[in-house]
């Protein structure tokens, strides 16, 4: 009885571990591309220069504060997309069906759940637009979410109001599964062949 | 612990240290991320065209970063290719910070491992 209750408790602390090293991973992951994507877009308007310098990438200022379209701009857009990326990507990490290996003998690979990523990636997608057209639409102004708002050229209905957010949610929450769903298809065939 | 797991119990907790520490195919996920990358901005582009044909902006923006692209079918394509090669890379990247995480936490927790089972020893020295 004991000692089924030492492996019960021994088994649990082991899957603790495990979940937690796969979410440090994929968060590690998810922010190094989040980061490096926003300091090399940075950088590369720096590089490029001109009177009107980040006219536009400028106004993530609005919801990353210190964050400016300069070479300082960048490393302040890499500290930001890390940490968020991480916080995303522990989504991503912890569920088991996630990721799965396969295999009994020869090099083995992570194979990915694309009824996860789907639902995943269209969620954050989701929840992202959610919150960025709510928080522009609450902060108001003449032109209150003007870039976003071409949003409605992609998906009709979508607006730059509540209603909108949730027209938006809608449609995201498609593509991510697409997206998701596509990124494991092609992923998972890629392996498949690779380790044949 | 192990001597007093099931078969059964043993299958399952390998699996799960499988899919905690396997790797991610650095070479396949950047050939996923990149092909559907492309394939999106191949697509926002020929839609874009299709609903707002006389207004190019937001997308047109991308030409600061793509090189020869505009909101045109050719444009397509050229989004196309970047798309790929953008996304391949960061498929790459995302795979190999993710091998680089679980491999050295592989090593670490192999390490303490070894240390525990050679205290004893240790202690006799």
């Amino acid at each position: 009885m004991a000692d089924a209750a030492i492996i019960t408790a021994e088994k649990l602390k082991a899957a603790g571990v495990l979940v937690r090293i796969n979410a440090r991973a994929w968060g590690v992951a998810v922010g190094a591309v989040i980061g490096l994507g926003l300091f090399v877009a940075t950088l590369v308007l720096v590089w490029k220069g001109g009177p009107d310098i980040g006219q536009h990438l400028g106004r993530l200022q609005f919801i990353l504060p210190g964050y400016t379209v300069s070479y300082s701009g960048a490393f302040i857009g890499l500290v930001y997309g890390f940490f968020i990326g991480y916080g995303l990507g522990r989504f991503l990490g912890p569920r088991r069906d996630v990721a799965e290996a396969r295999g009994d003998s020869g090099p083995i690979h992570v194979r990915l759940s694309a009824r996860s990523w789907g639902f995943t990636i269209g969620v954050l997608l989701a929840l992202g637009l959610f919150l960025m057209t709510n928080v522009l639409a609450l902060r108001g102004g003449s032109d209150a979410g003007s870039l976003l708002g071409h949003l409605h050229v992609y998906f009709p209905g979508y607006a730059v109001n509540f209603t909108g957010s949730l027209i938006g949610c809608a449609y995201m929450l498609a593509l991510g599964w697409i997206v998701g769903r596509g990124v494991a298809f092609v992923y998972n065939s890629a392996v498949t062949r690779a380790e044949a | 612990m192990n001597d007093a797991l099931s078969p059964a119990d043993e299958r399952a907790l390998e699996r799960d240290i499988q899919v905690a520490l396997a790797p991610l195919h650095k070479r396949c996920l950047g050939l996923a991320f990149g092909v559907v990358f492309g394939l999106g901005l191949f697509a926002a582009t020929l839609l874009h065209l299709w609903r707002s044909p006389s207004e190019p902006y937001p997308l047109t923006l991308l030409s600061q970063y793509f090189k020869g692209y505009q909101v045109s079918i050719a444009g397509a394509f050229v989004a196309l290719g970047w798309g790929f090669a953008a996304g391949f890379v960061m498929g790459w990247i995302f795979a190999f910070c993710r091998n680089v995480v679980t491999g050295l936490t592989r090593f670490v927790l192999r390490t303490r491992a070894e240390l525990a089972a050679n205290r004893g020893f240790l202690d006799q020295i």
